[in-house]
């Protein structure tokens, strides 16, 4: 995306990696399947039954995440199955598909208001708290499925979201907690070996309420959609895509047949409570027969299933309101439903009509449906739009394979997804045994959406920039240059980083970038973000036309989730050898997590370039400047930046270290440092050296004779910071004179990441 | 009575097998693509050939 009015351009943040899509895509999966599926299940095709429809559903669940995968790989954008149905077939089929992933993801969300409500009031029934309600226990949790999804609909259009990482760290809690599940089941079978009798007999009503079990838990497996949407997001889009939708669906499959196991094996046949064979018992309880199993596998079983479908449910909830707004404002923006469909919100700029039809349809479904017609509702939907997907993936690569860059192709083609189309088409049409109000809502809305096609939306369908392209990730050019990125905040922050962007850029024969980010609402597509343009330009404008006095730059806008994701991401992008950016020196009083903030703390942790931050730095002489030296390459590229500063306007720099009594460590003299590590002004620096138990009070008492403090960062992690305050932060943060924080450029990878 | 159960355990065993299978085999040849720079469909197909 280009703006051609003037020498600013503007470009997408990606900022998602495949951890996070990864999660994503769990987190849509283990949202209401499990929690309602097992004891449904088990109560229709019995105890092998369970097992072999969540083995077999992933079988086949696979097969459509390698179409996807081949898909999302070729064409990496976010639309998923609406793009794909527009590059195999045109604009009908693909406004079907948008029509279809409209319901299917709203429908999906009823279910998950319904799980929560469920286990919500389950929950509170168990403790007798509930029950001087005058209402019957259907008629609670349709109350608390109602409430909770009118909160979610009120959070999404307020715009607020949980960000990407809170949310992954979630999602990794529940699959953990699931297999920890899982695991208890088999330390108990291997225990207690007689319980393996509660799977027989293995199929006691046969193959063919297998598949109708099958047909409407297929809605557990349906979260490669929200990864494929995900494209315009996703750092390395090509590879990670395929991987984050094959790894996801193998870890659910595995998770939902060990978790089913569970359920069977922990419920003892004869003791108290329990009437029948046990998986008669769980089956019984239907939506509940997990909770109940739960409940007799371990202490406390309650408590931690309902804190776990709770935090499923409702960010799964959260997850597929936002993705079903999606779907419906992408059809408004072309013109393929009325036009008010992709109207902004002026005050939340969050798509306020969109949400408004998709909270109709979300809160509608959970309150009026019984909830197994939910379940197949959604399932259906979701395999009549995986089934036009499989297709897609068919003619897509025989009438477009020597175009498209593919960053992977499935084996057995065209196998697979042949079979998973007759397996997605057989389903679909064999549910009509399990819910036939299903099969009556979603011909209907199908039929419909083919209706307003004709009749409206094929006359006035616009051409729009998100019509397909096959865009390639944009990486700056291998250079020898040294490169700096400048990230601006505002006007007010950025004139006062003049002075030593200039300074540092002269050093390091520099090329600079000025990169201003500009958030953008998880429900508006990053692909629709010119909406937002215009705050962008008038809040980089000033700042060019000051800074290019001095030296070229070059500006860009990067619309963004999260301001501190969208920086790393230009770093990376940009093969970054220095960042700098300014800092307002308050740390938000809530975010105890944070030692210096949520954007700077994470800056400095993830960034794989040389960060300098700059705080209530002016442009006024320096005289004096002070860095604390506590040795390692923080330290060296600290004394760097000082010599840097110092040469320019004639200063003195002072290499201060404090001795603590009490501590052991052995800090290195400074005249240690190789000058190949740092360019270091040595005949500039003066050293000093004093003793005392209150490091942070002794650097900051000496700070009051500088002009300006260099310091390096801590090396703590965060997770080491938020038990303790490093000497760093407490001196970043508690320091009133001007400031420069800095961070040299390292890090391992992690051997997961090199593996993934 | 335990014939239905070997039956299904053999399923399951093989479809998570299978699973596992695709699984890796994707995995190694999205970073095969990316490692060769492949582009196209048919080149893909080729250069996959001759790995095997």
């Amino acid at each position: 995306m280009k703006d051609n009015s003037k020498s600013i351009s503007a470009e997408l943040s990606r900022e998602l990696s495949l951890f996070h899509i990864t999660m994503m895509g769990l987190g849509m999966m283990i949202g209401a399947g499990v929690f309602l599926g097992i004891g449904n299940v088990i109560h229709v095709a019995g105890p092998g039954g369970v097992l072999l429809t969540f083995t077999l559903n992933g079988v086949i669940a696979l097969f459509t995440a390698l179409s996807y995968a081949e898909l999302s790989s070729a064409v990496p954008r976010a639309g998923g199955a609406y793009n794909y149905a527009r590059l195999a077939f045109g604009r009908g089929p693909s406004f079907t598909a948008g029509w279809m992933e409209w319901f299917a993801s709203s429908v999906a969300g009823s279910l998950y208001a319904v799980t929560f409500g469920i286990y919500v009031v389950r929950y509170f029934e168990a403790l007798g708290l509930i029950g001087w309600i005058p209402l019957s226990t259907y008629t609670t949790e349709k109350t608390v499925a109602f409430v909770i999804a009118l909160f979610f609909l009120y959070i999404n259009y307020r715009g607020a979201s949980e960000t990407g990482k809170v949310g992954a760290f979630f999602t990794l809690g529940q699959t953990l907690f699931l297999i920890f599940i899982g695991l208890v089941g088999i330390i108990v079978a291997v225990k207690d070996p007689s319980r393996i009798q509660n799977l027989t007999p293995y199929l006691p009503y046969g193959w063919t309420k297998l598949l109708v079990a099958m047909g409407f838990t297929y809605v557990a497996f349906e979260g490669y959609e929200v990864i494929a949407q995900a494209g315009d997001e996703t750092i390395d889009p090509k590879r990670n895509l395929p991987k984050a939708m094959l790894y996801s669906v193998g870890i659910v499959t595995f998770t939902y047949v060990a978790v089913a196991f569970a359920s069977l094996v922990a419920v003892k046949a004869g003791t108290p409570g329990v009437e029948g064979l046990p998986w008669e018992w769980i089956g019984h309880f239907k939506e509940r027969g997990f909770g109940e199993a739960v409940s007799r596998l371990m202490p406390y079983g309650n408590f931690f299933l309902t804190l776990a479908v709770i935090f499923a449910s409702v960010s799964a909830l959260n997850a597929t309101i936002y993705s079903a707004t999606r779907a419906s404002y992408a059809l408004g923006r072309d013109r393929m439903l009325p036009k008010f469909f992709a109207k902004i919100s002026s005050k939340r700029k969050t798509p306020s009509v969109a949400l408004m039809f998709t909270g109709i349809i979300v809160i509608g479904v959970a309150i009026l449906l019984p909830t197994m017609d939910v379940a197949s509702s959604a399932s259906i939907m979701f395999l009549l739009l995986f089934f036009l997907v499989n297709i897609s993936v068919i003619r897509v690569r025989l009438n477009m394979g020597d175009e498209l860059n593919y960053g992977f192709i499935m084996p057995f083609f065209p196998w697979l997804p042949i079979i998973a189309i007759a397996c997605q088409g057989f389903l679909a049409v064999w549910l009509v045994h399990m819910s036939k109000i299903a099969w009556i809502v979603a011909p209907t809305w199908i039929i419909s959406g083919i209706a307003i096609y004709i009749f409206y939306s094929k006359s006035r369908a616009i051409s729009t920039a998100d019509e397909i392209q096959v865009l390639e990730e944009e990486h700056a050019p291998p250079s020898d240059q040294y490169r700096i990125v400048v990230g601006v905040a505002n006007p007010e922050n950025a004139i006062p980083m003049i002075r030593t962007t200039y300074y540092l850029s002269e050093a390091k024969d520099a090329r600079v970038k000025l990169l201003h980010l500009v958030p953008v609402p998880e429900q508006v597509p990053l692909s629709d973000a010119e909406k937002f343009m215009l705050e962008g330009k008038e809040g980089v404008t000033e700042v060019m036309l000051s800074l290019m006095l001095k030296f070229p730059i070059t500006t860009t806008i990067r619309y963004c989730r999260n301001i501190a994701r969208g920086i790393l991401s230009a770093v990376r992008e940009e093969k970054t050898d220095m960042l700098i950016m300014g800092w307002h020196g308050r740390p938000k009083p809530r975010s105890h997590a944070f030692g210096l903030g949520s954007t700077v703390d994470v800056i400095l942790e993830r960034s794989p370039s040389n960060v300098v931050i700059l705080k209530n730095c002016s442009n006024q002489p320096i005289k004096k400047i002070l860095v604390p030296w506590g040795g390692g390459p923080n330290g060296a590229l600290a004394l760097e930046v000082a010599s840097i500063i110092a040469e320019r306007d004639d200063t003195e720099i002072v290499a201060f270290t404090v001795n603590d009594p009490r501590s052991h460590i052995n800090i290195p003299p400074v005249s240690d440092l190789d000058s190949n590590q740092a360019q270091v002004s040595f005949d500039r620096i003066r050293f000093k050296v004093a003793q005392s138990r209150d490091v942070v009070s002794a650097i900051l008492e000496e700070a009051e004779e500088h002009d300006l403090v260099v310091l390096g960062s801590t090396r703590d992690p965060i997770i080491r910071q938020i038990t303790r305050d490093s000497v760093a932060n407490a001196v970043a943060t508690r320091c009133q004179k001007p400031m420069i924080i800095v961070k040299a450029s390292g890090g391992l990878r992690s051997w997961i990441k090199r593996w993934l | 009575m335990y014939k239905g159960l070997l039956i299904g355990s053999g399923i399951i065993a093989l479809a998570l097998g299978f699973m596992l299978y695709i699984i890796f085999w994707s995995r190694k040849t999205i970073n095969f693509i990316y490692k060769k720079n492949l582009k196209t469909a048919r080149e893909i197909n080729k250069s996959l050939h001759e790995r095997q």
